[in-house]
């Protein structure tokens, strides 16, 4: 079969020609009939699943770059283009002329831009895009539309007559950010996220407590419940701990209902025994755990979340259940099979990771669930429907998404926008972040993201990658960390968000990698060999916490919706999992604690205000082994960072030549030069 | 052909009797994602006579817009009318031109009839005709192997078992009947290989026939310059063994086609023959000064036999005057700007910028007019033919920047579906001749539609400034190579990397600074020791960088020459070299041994360690592990006044010793390597075979 015209073929042959091809007649029988007389949908419109739109773009041709050092790997993605292009409107006596049209996407009909009178006419310039037509109209003393009669004109096609402007274009063309959503949408560049592991958060409510006899437990690691849970998370909620950091953004784990009565060996045979604590354990996906309290609290972490302006995601673990699980003691023909190849299809084991990772179990008692099979497929969406309908969340973080059928996730999108999306007004992007844990393959993490049909973003392991070589263990210079960004911005496309972070749960907590000595010189180690013995504890110099609190301000100065993984604003210490989950730290915070997390509020203060630094266009200015120099640009504002890793004061060459005033220190600086100090960034807007 | 799995699959399973195979349909679904949601957007078809109002697209969901229309078999066309606009459909890899717009063709394929598709170079998929009759098992034919094994499944498949293959290529015509008695073909290619061939561990030595080797060895130079020289394909054939010697794989020759006798007048006023092989006068035949089809079968049989590839060099944008197709269509619509010859690149008004698609290289060589849907046709099949005849494995388009972008893709595509199946790729790379840091350019014709690879031009140039001429900082070449990778991540393209071709002096001529000058008077073949060194250098980032090694024949000689035709002279016997030219030589087999052995070398990710004024050095990485044979340093260094201090992290631990022949060696406690001025080294871990 040739690549077809206008066809999907990857969504196509990943949903129904490969899973049938698949050697075993068996299968195919069984396949067969829940495709063809289940209730397979063909959705919507009966057309399908839609093709990838994210084919390669080979642009225009261009002209040519130049050895520029600012521009190295930065592609601007071409709905991003855009041309100067001066508007002007015979004066008529008006008092006041604005430009509005969707020159700017669908906010510059709402906000556009006000006219100035030069003489006998009102003029503007703005950005149009580059090679497309622009719709606009006047809107005259703040409250009369109306056209240039003497200009082209069309109709909206709603009744409306608009001015027409020609597609335009330029060389070279400007790059600008991504438009705005519409005026009360909520712009998810601007999320900062908070990862809570609830069961290690805070405990609420004793009540609700659970211990799982026989699991593991030595020094800070923990295999057991510790009491965590969503009264907690709500109390903290409404003490407002959360805003106070500054993150605007809640990824609770697992709720649904886990084995939280079974005891299980690790994965790989680690020799501990471990409950369901994490929620990765899925029972029922229908039920709440019952270890972290009600439904009913469940709702109110949602409830009170919002009233204090957090968003909140919700862990979805889709991979597998357990297998005492109903679901699968039901319906085991919705899960693949353990056998395979003569043997026990085990990830790492009999099977291999990626090349059975579609269908090996994570363990013995895991088994994988199978959504070529649709009625699987429709079960496990509808929960996913049903957890985000009952809680009101906003969004989800979808767990190893690289492990299921691509079928599963573009059918929990499309029931998404079916379903959820329709509830609120405005419509809200419901955002979904998937894991694919993968520190060097952006390609592979990209062919999960499209807003549209899949995922809003991942979380950006090549970013953390990058931040911590960088910047914890020096293997590589702040000019790289300024290619990789160059080359990072826009890869996963104009309207993808992506979650860039620096700890997260499945690697050792990074304050050892901002030790000197490294606790693990891998920043990708997975620290297993001191999570039940030795131990690491807190570290007590203070350049430790410098490091880690400037490696925050790289994270929290660029694109992609930082994550901070609970705990780390504290610097919390602990080896890998588990000993990388020890209960929070509520009090008794060490002089470089405090600081680390005094300069990651501070930072996100900045960035709450100045959008230009999750949402503008960075050009770097300077870059050397030690410090990098950018400026992050939106039409409203200019920010300029510079951050200097290195163990003595540098300066930075190339701010404006002028009256600066500097946001992290709060005092007045004077362009081109400034001193940034050892291991620390400065922020700077002009005075 | 269009299988449709749901539906067929209802009737299978809710009853009917037939064999579970996908069943052709005669339907085709065209998406498309206006940019906006007010958008009208219908489909207008020529099968249809383009009329309006028939296919309005629906709404999809999710900002998708689909219909269903059931085209005709053969050549058909459609486009979509977005809200009075025409365009052709995004997501579809051919075009052609309909009243001067653009509109998507499609090669629709007879659903009435069943098909076969390769799915690897042993296994088939048969497709049934839309009635759904089986396959006849019996029918199955595999043509040129009496020893193969055949099998089927209940689902179609078709798997074949060969035996003992003898090394080499081998291409078998597959043919099916289903049980009505209806044929379907394909054309499936193995390679009996040590190693499963990927164009990243591609050696290239691009050949000008003419001026390789004739019948009694090495050539008399031309006299003049501009005259044939009397290389043939047999002298080349005679010589593969020593291409190969150098590690070689792969052998792109210059145009094989029957080209005019006698000279035509350049640019320059001076005459010149048509050696070169860029005049075709025919289509579909050889050259009778390069030999007859049956050398270019011993060539190819040669070649492969060698586990060498064969790229040949295809000239789709003009042909010579005294061509059939000139008489046959004279001016317009085949050919462009035909009232006014005049127009000639870069001559006069007719400047390269405004008319690189319509003007002609010189008054006698007339630009094909891609619009034109019989000269695409036409043009695509002789293309493909070269291929079919001949059995090549890649093509080497030329002036790929002055066609429509249409023409390429229509090249590309027509070779993916007749020669192409997953585990067989037939590599095209372009001529896209661009300054330096034109890197958007190369991207315009690169991606699933485009091409396998284009000859990365700004690499070339890098190299030249900052190795042959010394200018710079070496730091230029990591940034052009970090350009590269960020204008060219997501095409999957293979770049050719070179260090100069036939259009450019010589680069050992540019390094002893006498490349310019006439290229009627030839540059003096250097005996300065640090052209030499500079030679290697270059050779060596070639080798070394990421994609397809390019060597143009005599660069591992470090070969004289000022521009065209001083760049083209004829190769040397070797009895006739200078030694640090057999020392240069030695040294590219040892970068050819060094880079066949190295996994990293060929298909390892770049990482930059050390990217300053004087010194390259970077890190070639295979995915696996990062060490052992997975990872090599290499550093070029220029005149570094102190050490070069690597850093280690991410590095194997231990020594690492220049599989190059410098002796040098460091371990990685103690990371500085004294590199000795204008020299490179390319470090293997100490365990690897490949440092010995």
């Amino acid at each position: 079969m040739r690549a077809l015209v206008g066809v999907d073929t990857k969504s196509l042959t990943r949903q129904n020609a490969d899973a049938v091809r698949l050697p075993a007649i068996t299968l195919f029988t069984s396949l067969v009939l829940l495709l063809a007389c289940g209730d397979d949908k063909t959705k919507p419109g009966d057309y399908g699943y839609p093709p990838d739109a994210n084919i390669f773009n080979p642009g225009d041709g261009g002209t040519g770059g130049a050895y520029d050092s600012s521009t190295i790997g930065f592609v601007c993605p071409p709905d991003l283009e855009r041309c100067a292009h001066d508007f002007t409107l015979p004066f008529n006596n008006e008092a006041s002329v604005e430009l509005r049209g969707d020159y700017g996407g669908p906010s510059t009909w709402v906000s556009g831009a006000p006219m100035t009178r030069q003489g006998s006419v009102w003029q503007v310039t703005v950005d149009v895009p580059y090679g497309k037509s622009v719709q606009y109209k006047y809107f005259v003393n703040g409250t009369t539309w109306t056209i240039d009669a003497s200009a082209p004109t069309t109709s909206d096609g709603g009744g409306n007559t608009n001015n027409l402007l020609a597609a335009v274009t330029c060389d070279p063309a400007v790059c600008d950010a991504p438009p705005d959503p519409p005026p009360g949408v909520f712009d998810w560049r601007s999320s900062v996220m908070y990862f809570v592991f609830v069961d290690r958060f805070f405990n609420g409510s004793t009540s609700n407590d659970c211990h799982v006899s026989g699991t593991s437990k030595s020094g800070s690691a923990s295999g057991d419940y510790e009491g965590g849970d969503w009264a907690g998370v709500t109390q903290k909620i409404d003490a407002g701990y959360f805003e106070d950091l500054g993150v605007n953004t809640l990824w609770v784990t697992v709720p649904v209902k886990n084995a939280d009565a079974d005891a299980y060996p690790g994965t790989g045979g680690d020799g501990h025994v471990y409950s369901a604590y994490h929620g990765y354990w899925p029972y029922d996906p229908n039920a709440t755990e019952s270890c972290f309290g009600t439904s009913t609290e469940l709702a109110t972490l949602v409830t009170e979340a919002h009233k204090h302006g957090l968003k909140v995601l919700f862990d979805f673990a889709m991979v597998h259940v357990t297998i005492d699980s109903p679901t699968y003691v039901s319906n085991p023909s919705w899960f693949w099979p353990n056998s395979f190849n003569s043997g026990d299809c085990i990830c790492g084991q009999n099977c291999d990771w990626n090349a059975e990772g579609y269908r090996c179990w994570f363990a013995s008692y895991l088994p994988h669930w199978n959504y070529t099979v649709a009625a699987a497929r429709d079960y496990s969406v509808a929960s996913a429907v049903n957890l985000a309908k009952t809680t009101n969340a906003d969004g989800f973080r979808l767990d190893a998404i690289k492990h299921v059928d691509s079928s599963w996730l573009l059918e929990l999108r499309t029931d998404i926008q079916a379903q959820i999306v329709p509830l609120q007004t405005p419509n809200q992007r419901f955002y979904m972040v998937g894991e694919t844990y993968d520190f060097y393959d952006t390609a592979f993490i990209k062919s999960f993201v499209d807003p549209a049909t899949k995922l809003d973003g991942q979380f950006d392991f090549p970013a953390r990658r990058n931040i911590v070589d960088t910047m914890l263990l020096k293997k590589q210079t702040m000019s790289d960390l300024a290619n990789f960004y160059a080359s990072n911005d826009f890869y996963y496309g104009s309207t993808a968000v992506m979650s860039a972070f620096l700890g997260n749960h499945d690697l050792p907590r990074v304050v050892h990698l901002a030790q000197e000595p490294p606790v693990f010189t891998d920043q990708a180690a997975d620290g297993k060999n001191l999570a039940w013995s030795s131990q690491p504890a807190l570290p007590t110099d203070q350049k430790t916490f410098d490091k880690l609190a400037n490696a925050f301000a790289v994270l929290l100065t660029n694109q992609g919706a930082p994550l901070i993984y609970y705990g780390d604003e504290y610097g919390m210490p602990g080896a890998g999992d588990p000993d990388n989950r020890r209960f929070m730290q509520w009090s008794g915070y060490s002089i470089g604690q405090q600081y680390l997390h005094d300069r990651i509020k501070t930072l996100l203060g900045i960035r709450s205000k100045h959008a230009a630094l999750y949402k503008g266009i960075r050009t770097t200015l300077s870059a050397t082994s030690d410090a990098w120099l950018f400026v992050q640009e939106t039409l409203q504002e200019q920010i300029y960072v510079g951050i200097n890793r290195g163990d003595s004061d540098t300066q930075v060459t190339g701010l404006p030549n002028q009256a600066l005033e500097e946001l992290v220190t709060a005092t007045s600086a004077n362009g081109p030069s400034a001193t940034v100090p050892a291991r620390q960034t400065r922020i700077w807007i002009k005075q | 052909m269009r299988t449709q799995w749901l539906a067929f699959l209802a009737v299978l399973a809710c009853g009917t009797p037939t064999p579970p195979y996908p069943v052709a349909s005669c339907e085709l679904t065209l998406w498309y994602k206006p940019s906006s949601s007010l958008s009208r957007v219908e489909a207008v078809t020529s099968w249809e006579n383009w009329q309006t109002g028939l296919h309005v697209l629906d709404d999809a969901g999710q900002g998708w817009r689909a219909t269903r229309v059931t085209p005709p078999t053969g050549e058909v066309e459609y486009a979509f009318i977005d809200d009075g606009v025409w365009l052709a459909d995004p997501l579809a890899p051919t075009t052609a031109f309909h009243d001067e717009t653009e509109v998507t063709l499609l090669f629709e394929s007879d659903c009435s009839m069943p098909s076969l598709a390769v799915t690897s170079p042993k296994s088939l998929a048969f497709t049934s005709a839309n009635d759904g009759a089986a396959l006849d098992p019996a029918s199955i034919d595999v043509s040129g192997d009496t020893a193969s094994m055949v099998s089927t499944d209940d689902m179609g498949d078709i798997n074949l078992a060969f035996d003992s293959l003898a090394p080499g290529k081998h291409v078998f015509e597959v043919s099916a009947r289903d049980l009505r008695g209806r044929p379907a073909t394909a054309r499936l290619t193995a390679w009996n290989e040590p190693r499963a061939w990927d164009w990243n561990d591609a050696v290239i030595y691009q050949v000008m026939v003419d001026r390789y080797r004739g019948p009694s060895g090495a050539l008399a130079a031309p006299n003049p310059i501009s005259a044939f020289a009397g290389g043939t394909l047999a002298g080349l054939t005679a010589n593969l063994d020593a291409i190969a010697s150098l590690g070689v794989n792969a052998i792109w020759v210059s145009p094989l086609y029957e080209n005019p006798a006698g000279t035509f007048p350049g640019t320059d006023g001076r005459e010149y023959s048509a050696y070169h092989g860029y005049w075709p006068k025919a289509s579909r035949s050889i050259d009778a000064r390069f030999g007859a089809e049956a050398d270019v079968d011993a060539f190819i049989a040669a070649a492969h036999a060698r586990d060498m590839r064969v790229i040949f060099d295809v000239v789709p944008h003009h042909v010579h005057q005294e061509h059939p197709y000139v008489t046959a269509h004279p001016g317009s619509p085949w050919f462009t700007d035909w009232t006014t010859p005049s127009c000639v690149c870069g001559v006069g008004a007719c400047d390269w910028n405004t008319h690189v698609r319509d003007c002609w290289f010189e008054t006698y060589l007339p630009t094909f007019d891609w619009h034109d849907l019989d000269v695409a046709d036409t043009v695509t099949d002789d293309v493909a033919w070269w291929i079919d005849r001949f059995d090549a494995d890649g093509l080497r388009i030329d002036a790929v920047p002055m066609m429509p972008r249409a023409a390429n893709r229509r090249i590309v595509d027509a070779v993916r579906r007749r020669f192409d199946h997953p585990g067989q790729r037939t590599y095209i790379v372009g001529e896209n001749f661009v300054g330096p840091i034109a890197y958007t350019e190369l991207r315009y014709d690169l991606g699933s539609f485009g091409l396998d690879g284009e000859f990365d031009f700004p690499m070339m140039w890098a190299i030249r400034y900052a190795i042959a001429e010394g200018g710079g900082a070496m730091s230029t070449l990591d940034l052009a190579e970090h350009s590269g990778e960020a204008a060219w991540a997501g095409s999957g393209a293979v770049m050719a990397r070179m260090i100069g071709n036939h259009d450019v002096t010589r680069f050992s001529s540019v390094s002893a600074g006498d490349a310019d000058g006439d290229g009627w008077t030839p540059a003096v073949q250097s005996t300065d020791p640090l052209v030499y060194a500079k030679q290697r250098m270059a050779l060596a980032l070639s080798f070394t960088l990421p994609g397809a090694a390019v060597v143009y024949y005599g660069d591992e000689i470090g070969l004289a020459g000022r521009q065209d035709p001083d760049s083209r002279r004829v190769m040397p016997a070797d009895a006739a070299l200078n030694v640090a030219q057999l020392a240069t030589r030695a040294f590219t087999a040892t970068l050819g041994k060094t880079r066949a052995c190295s996994d990293a070398l060929r298909r390892g990710a770049y990482r930059t360690l050390v990217a300053d004024v004087e010194t390259l050095a970077f890190a070639r990485e295979a995915r696996a592990s990062g060490v052992g044979d997975d990872a090599a340093i290499v550093i070029v260094a220029r005149n570094p006044t102190a050490p070069v201090t690597l850093p280690t992290q991410g590095l194997a631990k231990g020594m690492w010793r220049d599989a190059l022949g410098t002796g040098l060696a460091f371990d990685t406690s103690s990371p500085t390597v004294a590199m000795p001025q204008q020299t490179v080294a390319v470090f293997v871990p100490d365990a690897s075979a490949c440092g010995r």
